[in-house]
């Protein structure tokens, strides 16, 4: 089966002019495979590389050294509009403070995406209404984004990352921000996609409740891989035995 | 295989084929030009064949004759020489030929071609053929055709073998770049359009920052506005620009030409003056305007960059987004270049109005052209000092910087501060010398020393109370100082710099026009005229004079006094500056001027020795002006002078002998025959009269263009060009309607001294009353215009500096509030906790600010020479301003933090 990421020696430094050491390693050589339909969890301590991997994997940032294939192509040898087409196209984003516009209205947002991608007008609409129904904020379209909940906002930013039904979804730490009865919303939504619509999703999470709904949990410490937990099949299990290995971290 | 090879075959065959042709074409052009006459000897043309013919019959001497030649027995050699080289250069050419017909590849033309420069070198060698030909320059040029032919051959041969090789490889390059090209366009395809629905998205994102969009517009057509206002007023103000440019002629000498402006030299006409102090302001408001831009620019980009951010993410294309970007800044370059050049034009038209005198039209395009030009250099210099900021200050950083610390000093608190304090008290102490004119640069070295005083005292201070106990209930108060301490000093710090220039420089610039109550005893006669008492019609002119009903004329002895430079900026390195030229007099004709304006003047020593070491100064200028020393350079205090008229070889680095180092015994300020030059020129320079008689010959041993003593042989050599200048003084109190019968006279005396009127436009050889307060009238209605709109348009920097400030940290407070309100702290205390920092900001800019001021504004008094009767007068006026001003800072602020607090409470509630 062909891999949707694989990433061999995976390296990421950050030069900082001010700082006292010139260059910070954050990811010091990752080597790892997500296939498709996997719903992975990624977890670690704060500043162990959580957020800068996924921005290698969003294909926002370009990996320092190493190799890292997007659907078996490399992504070091792709151009720059190369990787802005895979995220307009195979990848849905869901960020903790949502990236919302708050200049556009709910309805605007979600076709961002599809409207960047030339989409026609009708199938814009048609597309975000669908979602908008499916994930029960068909009310709110005419809104803008400062007038909702975080909740609400995190399930536009879930419709705006699956309404150019992308192959991928990457989430950093959806349920952060929210309280935890519109954690459960999202985090079913999340649960729902990955399931109904067969989506593969790579979540950033410090939650472990919410990284049991992972079949799969990648955890990092100090930038390298610390160890990989696999979901049995049981929720329940599998969070003991995410809790159990936190101490680790 | 097989067909490749023989493919490969038939194409070297067909290229020695071509390079076979091309070789023997070359070489038979070669023989034949052997056979070319080319070579003129006497009144025949012979080629070298025939020449060698010619020599071969009639022998070398034949040859000399027929050539008009010197004989000389060098000839007979170099002409075998000569002819054998051509010999054996027609040897190698044949031999070559033979092994191309033999299709050898023997490579014999690099020795052909050898020969061939043998041959042109031989040509130019003496007692050869060439100098038997009368037409030189010809014969260079046939014998350098036979190299050129060889090189052509050598070189054409080798790009023959290369032919396929070449065009093979440019053939694959081509085919490369459009795989690449296709791959591109496959690899990139896009196809259809946007449509609406993404245009009115960029839109609704642009709108929402009209507001910020605007203001940015704004300050931009501003800074174009006075950049415009500058070059418009230049022009309007440069007629009587002229400047003297000093050459050094063919023969060594020096050579004064009047450049720019008017071909004649108005007598005093459009008020220049009130042009350099516009142009000096348009600076000061271009350099503020920089500043505003600087700060809106990164206030802007703060907020747009995260939403374009958010484009890039969700997969926008490049070129997309830069077109987007570049649309929006693009647009605004343009409104703020129209709304800028309407404002221009109305400012422009306000001074003609204010100032009077300046009339005509000043757009043009190439002017309009400039100012874009410039504006182009400040949004230049705009975008590299925004970005250094912006990466300085890490605000593209994906990591959130409101939770991040800045660093502090850690080490050296006490001795920085210390030695900030110095070089405050040392700038203070420098600007307050009458020599250092008010220089800007010192000022600038001040602030840069409270700059240390803020930045490692405030960090000391901080660092010292967190060791001392009780320190957990200062916490809270002087958390936002301790964690942003790098921004804190930086924002205060602007303030302190924008409050420095109202409250020290712009307020004296304004109320110092106050200190000018008596205009007529700055120019207590109506006419002045530097006379030469040698010149005949001179003083025929002055006898006139006294006879003239309706004058009163007085006058004294006198000679130039020039310095080394008399200009502030330095001048580019091709002109030399403009040499200061002043009026020498003695002791007792400097007591004679005083008891003719002030019957009860009693007569004291001013302290003058014999050998001119010492002189007195009166610095004609109204108080109103700024401090101007008697010379620019070459230690102002201890000035180089030189009693004749302008060395203009004396470099202003390297005084010669004639300029001897004086010592200022005393000065003042006063307009004692007339603020003439409103102390720029024509300052009296007072020695003892031992001296002065001692002083007036001196120009006669003085070489006239580089200041050095001439030796006694040299003197007859300089008589004609050694000149005194002016000798005479002659002040005069004439009523119109005499000056006016007198005008065709005075132009006649201005042609007369013409010479030494072109040297400087703005030394004149006589001066008119009403002219020179025509213009002193025009430069202090400037300064005052000016100075009200630098004020205004400085506190309204201060303003949005504030603002800026509140904006940007607008988020950390709600944050803070948030935490706080979290924490049980009541509003009540909340609020109080805002009013504190803010407290804090004003209570160290006011302090800072009102210290210095006063410090810079003392010793601004003593620069300027002013007596306790005008700084009583004039501290009448500035302490109510600075009084005023720094409260009005203070409800401003306390307006700013009240809206502050209230848009914080709000967001704090929504969320």
């Amino acid at each position: 089966m062909e891999s949707v990421l694989r990433a061999e020696k995976l390296i990421r430094n950050y030069k900082l002019p001010n700082a006292e050491e010139d260059t910070i390693k954050v990811l010091k050589g990752l080597d790892f495979v997500i296939e498709q339909n996997e719903f992975v969890g990624i977890m670690g301590k704060s500043g162990c590389g959580k957020t800068t991997l996924l921005k290698l994997l969003g294909l926002i940032e370009r990996p320092t050294g190493g190799e890292m294939y997007f659907k078996e192509k490399k992504v070091k040898e792709l151009w720059e509009d190369e990787l802005a087409d895979l995220r307009r196209r195979k990848i849905g984003f869901v960020f903790q403070d949502f990236y919302l516009m708050d200049s556009l209205t709910v309805e605007e947002n979600i076709m961002l995406p599809m409207i960047l991608d030339k989409a026609e007008e009708e199938s814009c609409y048609e597309s975000a209404r669908g979602y908008a129904e499916h994930f029960r904020i068909n009310a709110l379209m005419r809104k803008y984004p400062y007038e909702l909940s975080g909740g609400e906002r995190q399930r536009v930013a879930i419709c705006r990352a699956l309404v150019n039904r992308p192959d991928l979804i990457l989430a950093d730490e959806p349920t952060g921000n929210l309280d935890s009865q519109s954690g459960k919303i999202v985090i079913d939504a999340l649960d729902q996609i990955h399931k109904e619509h067969k989506k593969t999703i790579i979540m950033v999470t410090h939650d472990p409740q919410v990284a049991s709904y992972c079949s799969r949990i990648i955890l990092l410490k100090d930038g390298l891989i610390l160890d990989e937990l696999k979901n049995g099949g049981n929720r329940e299990e599998f969070y003991q035995e995410i809790l159990g290995r936190m101490a680790d971290l | 295989m097989g067909k490749k090879r023989k493919a490969q075959g038939e194409s070297t065959e067909r290229l020695s084929r071509i390079q076979r042709r091309f070789s023997v074409v070359l070489y038979m052009l070669e023989f034949a030009a052997l056979g070319y006459p080319w070579m003129m000897v006497g009144e025949k043309k012979y080629s070298v064949v025939t020449f060698a013919l010619k020599f071969k019959r009639d022998g070398i001497d034949s040859l000399v004759q027929q050539a008009g030649i010197e004989p000389n027995v060098l000839y007979e050699i170099g002409v075998k020489v000569n002819l054998g080289i051509f010999a054996f250069f027609v040897l190698v050419g044949i031999f070559y030929l033979a092994t191309v017909f033999a299709r050898k590849n023997w490579n014999i033309n690099i020795m052909s071609l050898l020969t061939a420069i043998a041959v042109l070198y031989a040509g130019t060698t003496p007692y050869m053929m060439l100098d038997f030909c009368s037409n030189y320059t010809e014969g260079i040029l046939c014998i350098g055709a036979f190299m050129v032919v060889a090189a052509v051959e050598f070189i054409g041969r080798k790009v023959i073998e290369n032919w396929d090789v070449t065009v093979t490889e440019a053939d694959e390059y081509h085919e490369k770049e459009r795989r690449e090209k296709e791959e591109r366009k496959e690899r990139l395809y896009f196809p259809g359009k946007y449509k609406k629905l993404f245009y009115r998205v960029i839109w609704k994102n642009f709108r929402r920052n009209l507001k910020d969009y605007t203001v940015l517009l704004v300050c931009n057509a501003l800074v174009f506005g006075f950049v415009l206002t500058g070059f418009g007023m230049q022009k309007l103000t440069s007629q009587e620009g002229t400047t003297a440019k000093m050459t050094m002629t063919d023969l060594g000498e020096w050579e004064v030409t009047v450049e720019g402006g008017a071909k004649e030299l108005p007598q005093s006409g459009l008020p220049s003056g009130a042009g350099e102090v516009l142009l000096k302001s348009i600076v000061e408001l271009g350099a503020v305007g920089l500043f505003m831009l600087v700060l809106l620019l990164l206030y802007y980009l703060r907020k747009r960059i995260p939403e374009y951010g958010v484009f890039k993410t969700l997969g926008i294309r490049r070129k997309t987004m830069y077109f987007c970007m570049g649309l929006e800044l693009g647009i605004g370059t343009i409104l703020s270049l129209v709304i800028g050049g309407v404002a221009g034009t109305v400012l422009i038209a306000v001074f003609q109005k204010n100032i009077g005198g300046i009339e005509g039209s000043f757009l043009s395009p190439l002017l309009l052209l400039k100012a874009v030009a410039v504006m182009l250099v400040i949004y230049l210099v705009t975008f590299f000092v925004t970005h250094d900021l912006f990466v300085g200050f890490r605000m593209g950083c994906s990591l959130d910087l409101q939770v991040m610390k800045e660093r502090m000093p850690r080490k050296f608190h006490i001795v920085v501060t210390a030695a900030g304090l110095g070089l405050c008290a040392l700038m203070v102490y420098w600007y307050g010398m009458n020599g250092n004119f008010e220089n800007i640069q010192i000022l600038g070295g001040c602030l840069a020393g409270l700059y240390l005083v803020l930045r490692f005292g405030i960090s000391g201070y901080l660092v010292h109370v967190r060791k001392k106990k009780g320190a957990l209930s200062k916490l809270l108060r002087q958390h936002p100082f301790y964690h942003k301490s790098r921004s804190a000093v930086w924002y205060m710090f602007g303030l302190c710099v924008l409050q420095v220039c109202i409250l020290a420089v712009f307020s004296v610039q304004l109320f110092s026009v106050s200190l000018v109550t008596d205009k007529d005893a700055l120019f207590p006669y109506d006419l002045v005229m530097c006379a030469s008492a040698e010149d005949g019609e001179d003083m025929e002119l002055l006898e006139k004079m006294r006879q003239t009903a309706g004058v009163e004329t007085l006058d004294y002895p006198m000679f130039r006094v020039s310095g080394t430079d008399a200009t502030e900026r330095s001048e580019n390195n091709e002109m030399s500056a403009i040499r200061s030229q002043n009026i020498g007099i003695s002791e007792s004709t400097f007591h004679a001027l005083k008891k003719a304006q002030d019957p009860d003047y009693i007569e004291k020593s001013l302290g003058l020795d014999d050998e001119g070491e010492s002189i007195y100064i009166v610095h004609q200028q109204n108080k109103a002006t700024k401090a101007r020393p008697i010379d620019y350079k070459s230690l102002r205090s201890t000035p180089y002078l030189y009693t004749g008229p302008v060395c203009i070889g004396v470099d202003e680095y390297s005084p010669r002998t004639s300029f001897s180092r004086r010592r200022i015994a005393g000065e003042e300020v006063s307009g004692l025959i007339g603020a003439l030059c409103q102390g720029e020129r024509e300052n009296l320079v007072v020695f003892s009269d031992t001296y002065f008689e001692k002083a007036k010959d001196i120009w006669k041993e003085t070489n006239p263009y580089d200041g050095e003593v001439l030796k006694p042989e040299e003197r007859a050599e300089y008589a004609e060009v050694l000149n005194q200048g002016p000798t005479r003084l002659i002040v005069a109190k004439a009523d119109d309607a005499a000056i006016e019968s007198l005008k065709p006279d005075l132009d006649a005396f201005r042609q007369r001294h013409r010479s030494e009127e072109a040297y400087d436009a703005k030394v004149k050889s006589y001066y008119l009353k009403k002219d020179v307060m025509f213009r002193m009238d025009a430069e202090l209605n400037m300064q005052k215009t000016m100075a009200k709109l630098l004020i205004f348009i400085f506190f309204a920097a201060e303003l949005l500096l504030l603002g800026i400030k509140m904006m940007t940290e607008k988020k950390m407070n709600v944050r803070r509030t948030e935490f706080l309100n979290c924490m049980g702290m009541r509003k009540k205390e909340r609020r109080k906790l805002v009013r504190w920092e803010m407290g804090v900001y004003y209570s160290i800019v006011a302090l800072c600010s009102a210290g210095l001021s006063t410090a810079l504004l003392l010793t601004t008094f003593h620069a300027r020479i002013y007596t306790a009767e005008d700084i009583k007068m004039i501290s009448a006026k500035l302490l109510p301003f600075g009084v005023s001003e720094l409260a009005a800072l203070g409800i401003l602020m306390w307006v700013l933090t009240e809206w502050n607090i209230r848009q914080v409470e709000k967001k704090t509630r929504e969320a």
